[in-house]
């Protein structure tokens, strides 16, 4: 009878703890009536694609990937955009040993795109997304060579603004 | 056996709890300023910054400048790249600039414009740079952000919005649409929201129109590149020819004129409606539908794997208790 207590309880905890998390809440569709008469004036919301683990990288080749949750935008603007680029000052563009680019970089720019197939460099063009409230991110890294082994990471900053 | 089983639900409990993405989002109200300042006075504005997300966050704040690209009608500039004489980053002040917010919480933004005596007329812009802070250490980690634009009109004499055609090239879009890239640079002080008329002429025979209207403006000192394609039906031999670009402002005054000549080296299809304008997207009115989602469906495997632990404990504990009976 202890025994059989102590699983209903364990059980209403893992069923807590998992009805809890962020990705049974995230993937719950919002919807927003209106413009936000909470706090007034226009509105936007960005919340960027989930982050992109690329794993050991392909020497000689490419690594690809692609955010397992796409992103998204809304507001309440007529017209709106969302542009995702590495915003690091030092060496934009480039996966680097540092976060702020002061390390070790890569020799090619990672790209990035909305679609497997329309990729560019990370940090200029970027990815501009127009008329849309869905955000997939896609991602390729060339890797060389002469590239010194060790883990490399790029932050892609996804920016909105309304007209 | 029942602590084994026990031991593979809790494993299995935790590990769907852990793998949980988190997603960091920022929403922002009131999220421009575009206003008219005198020299000499002070403003302040309020802008409300919420964590959308879920989770709790940390929340950074800057002020940088604003400009254009050749195919970006923002770019956010930090401070060493903010050389423009127009920007405005140097007047306004932001509080605060660091903060955390819980799940869903909000805190006001409060941006100071403070216009020196002396200030000269026209346009004044810079970007009030939203974002959150990337935690997650993955190879590639992605922030949320808004880039709230500022754009201050300082009172004064006549603001000047001269603009110039600067280059103009036919495309290769795709299946050979005729289309011209025009690039446009505003050498003004105040920034220009540039309607693009391309006529497509052989000789003073007018063959084929387009127009680009985005909206967006140009910031003084930078340039911008519009794809117009020409509308129409039917095709263009391959030839050469000339393009009469008319740039006018929102209030249908000329900016700039200029006449390119062209070849197109395959014959071009005209596209038979107007898309190159940015249209305005679903989300205007009255119901915005924020959506979440993406390749996998999270929330099916999750409900799956509930589901079926849930029976595996309940054929467990019936088995058990036949065997007590």
């Amino acid at each position: 009878m202890k025994n059989r207590g102590i699983t209903v309880i364990l059980l209403i905890l893992c069923l807590t703890a998992v009805l809890a998390s962020p990705a049974m809440a995230a993937q719950k569709p919002v919807t927003k009536i209106g413009a936000c008469a909470n706090y007034g004036g226009t509105y936007i919301n960005v919340t960027a694609p989930h982050d992109i683990n690329l794993g050991v990288m392909t020497v000689g080749g490419f690594t690809t990937g692609h955010s397992s949750v796409d992103g998204s935008v809304s507001t309440d603007a007529s017209t709106y955009q969302v542009v995702a680029t590495d915003q690091k000052v030092l060496l934009a563009g480039y996966m680097n040993t540092v976060p702020d680019g002061s390390g070790t970089k890569l020799t090619d720019k990672l790209q990035i795109g909305s679609s497997p197939g329309s990729l560019d460099a990370a940090d200029s063009p970027g990815i501009t997304y127009t008329d849309t409230t869905d955000l997939p991110f896609y991602v390729s890294q060339h890797v060389e060579p002469g590239d010194v082994p060790g883990y490399y990471s790029i932050t892609i900053t996804f920016v909105g603004t309304y007209q | 056996m029942k602590k084994a089983f026990l031991a593979i639900f809790l494993a299995l409990g935790l590990v769907v709890a852990l793998a949980a993405p988190v997603f960091a989002g920022v929403s922002v109200y009131n999220g421009k300023i575009e206003q008219t300042v005198s020299p000499g006075q002070t403003y302040t504005y309020t802008m409300t910054v919420q964590n959308s997300s879920d989770s709790p966050a940390d929340f950074g704040v800057e002020v940088d400048g604003y400009g254009t690209s050749a195919n970006q009608d923002f770019v956010v500039l930090s401070p060493a790249d903010d050389t423009s004489p127009e920007s405005a980053r140097t007047m306004l002040t932001v509080t605060p600039t660091a903060f955390h917010l819980e799940a869903n919480a909000t805190q006001d933004l409060t941006v100071t414009a403070t216009i020196p005596p002396g200030t000269g007329a026209g346009g004044r812009y810079a970007i009030i740079f939203i974002h959150t802070i990337a935690a997650s250490g993955q190879q590639v980690a992605t922030v949320s952000a808004v880039a709230a634009r500022v754009l201050l009109t300082v009172t004064g004499n006549t603001t000047d919005t001269t603009t110039q055609v600067t280059a103009l090239a036919p495309t290769a879009a795709v299946n050979n649409t005729a289309g011209v890239l025009v690039t446009l640079n505003d050498s003004g002080n105040y920034y220009v929201k540039p309607q693009v008329e391309a006529t497509l002429m052989d000789g003073s025979k007018i063959i084929a129109t387009g127009t680009v209207d985005t909206g967006w403006p140009i910031i003084p000192g930078y340039s911008r590149q519009y794809q117009v394609n020409f509308t129409g039906s039917g095709t263009i031999p391959a030839g050469k020819y000339q393009v009469a670009v008319n740039v006018k402002d929102g209030a249908g005054n000329l900016l700039a004129q200029s006449t390119y000549p062209v070849q197109f080296t395959t014959q071009q299809v005209l596209q038979t409606t107007t898309t190159t304008s940015a249209a305005a997207p679903g989300a205007s009115t009255v119901t915005v539908v924020q959506k979440s989602g993406g390749s996998i469906n999270w929330t099916i495997i999750i409900v799956a794997i509930i589901a079926g632990v849930i029976i595996i404990a309940l054929v467990v504990l019936l088995l058990q208790k036949r065997k007590t009976l």
